[in-house]
């Protein structure tokens, strides 16, 4: 078929590359050595940096957002970028270095951020309890994502989610 | 047969220093001969130009050039050294609006925070065992983005007969 039947009139028509085999030419096929994966992992598990002072300093920022959204009545979508990458950063750090009960629900609540994509006041109000629950494992340092106390936590911001979506669903009849 | 990870060249890209630490030690131990760390985008640029390293692992989020910013200035810049060199974007970002966003800027494969050895292993083989077809266009230039072979499609092959450079 001519390039300007299937593409129509353009200046310029896509061009194609061929994938190049270079690296695989020169590293080869097979399999990574098992040992060799072990000890990254071991090393990545026992890698010593205290990132708790980084997350207070996130979540210390997520706050203040949070304060200015509360003083404002139109428009807070604008807040919705800045207060997604704080809780991605929060997540990603605490989950690389060992705070796994934060990153779990930091990582819920991004997932559901990422999802509802609005900012009024009900959702100003969950992320208030996410901040407050995160400062809490922080300060009571609860790091295993299988404590108890961490599960309560999760749960208890697993059902404001819920009812925020259930009372979405109520309003907009979805 | 293992790889010969040795004979690698792999540039880190991250402007926070704990995580360019912990990666760059983690592809040493994974077998890496040569890592190089760079601390945020626009030296990570720079050094990609100096050293044509083999793979860019990039962090998504920095202060001075992001990733997406700094994949643009890779695929399209007149001084890229290799416009088609792989990128592995590292994001804590997993909502498919956000993979398919970081696709459109011709990002290679994407690794989500937090990630394990073996997922950082898994990525770097795979950008070795399967090397992407190239795509240019007056808007885009990256890896082809069609992933996907549908076996059963049995309609005409829109780019069945498409000229490869």
């Amino acid at each position: 078929m001519a390039k300007k039947e299937k593409y129509g009139h353009r200046d310029t028509y896509p061009r194609f590359y061929k994938a190049d085999n270079e690296l695989q030419q020169r590293v080869g096929t097979g399999t990574l050595d098992p040992a060799n994966v072990s000890r990254a992992q071991e090393y990545m598990n026992s890698y010593a940096v205290d990132i708790v002072p980084q997350l207070r300093m996130y979540l210390e920022s997520l706050n203040s957002m949070l304060d200015e959204a509360r003083t404002v009545n139109y428009q807070r979508e604008e807040f919705l970028p800045p207060v997604l990458k704080t809780l991605m950063n929060v997540k990603s750090d605490s989950g690389m270095f060992q705070e796994m009960m934060v990153c779990r629900i930091s990582a819920f609540v991004l997932t559901f951020m990422e999802d509802i994509q609005k900012f009024d006041n009900d959702i100003v109000e969950i992320l208030d309890a996410y901040l407050k629950v995160s400062k809490t494992l922080l300060d009571l340092k609860i790091r295993d994502e299988t404590n108890p106390h961490g599960q309560s936590f999760l749960s208890e911001i697993r059902a404001a989610c819920k009812r925020y979506y259930e009372k979405r669903a109520v309003n907009t009849g979805r | 047969m293992a790889y010969k990870l040795e004979k690698l060249t792999v540039l880190v890209i991250e402007d926070s220093v704990p995580m360019l630490e912990v990666v760059a030690n983690a592809l040493k131990y994974l077998g890496v001969g040569n890592v190089l760390q760079a601390r945020g985008g626009e030296a990570g640029y720079a050094m990609f130009v100096r050293e044509r390293p083999d793979i860019i692992i990039t962090d998504w989020e920095m202060d001075d050039v992001d990733g997406l910013e700094l994949i643009r200035w890779i695929r399209n810049n007149l001084d890229s050294p290799k416009r088609t060199v792989p990128v592995i974007i590292m994001t804590g970002y997993a909502a498919a609006s956000r993979v398919s966003a970081a696709r459109d800027h011709g990002v290679t494969e994407f690794l989500v925070k937090p990630f394990t050895a073996s997922e950082l292993a898994r990525r770097l083989t795979y950008v070795i065992e399967h090397p992407r077809d190239f795509v240019e266009t007056e808007q885009f230039f990256g890896p082809d983005r069609r992933r996907r072979a549908a076996m059963d499609y049995q309609g005409p092959e829109k780019r069945g007969d498409d000229e490869y450079v």
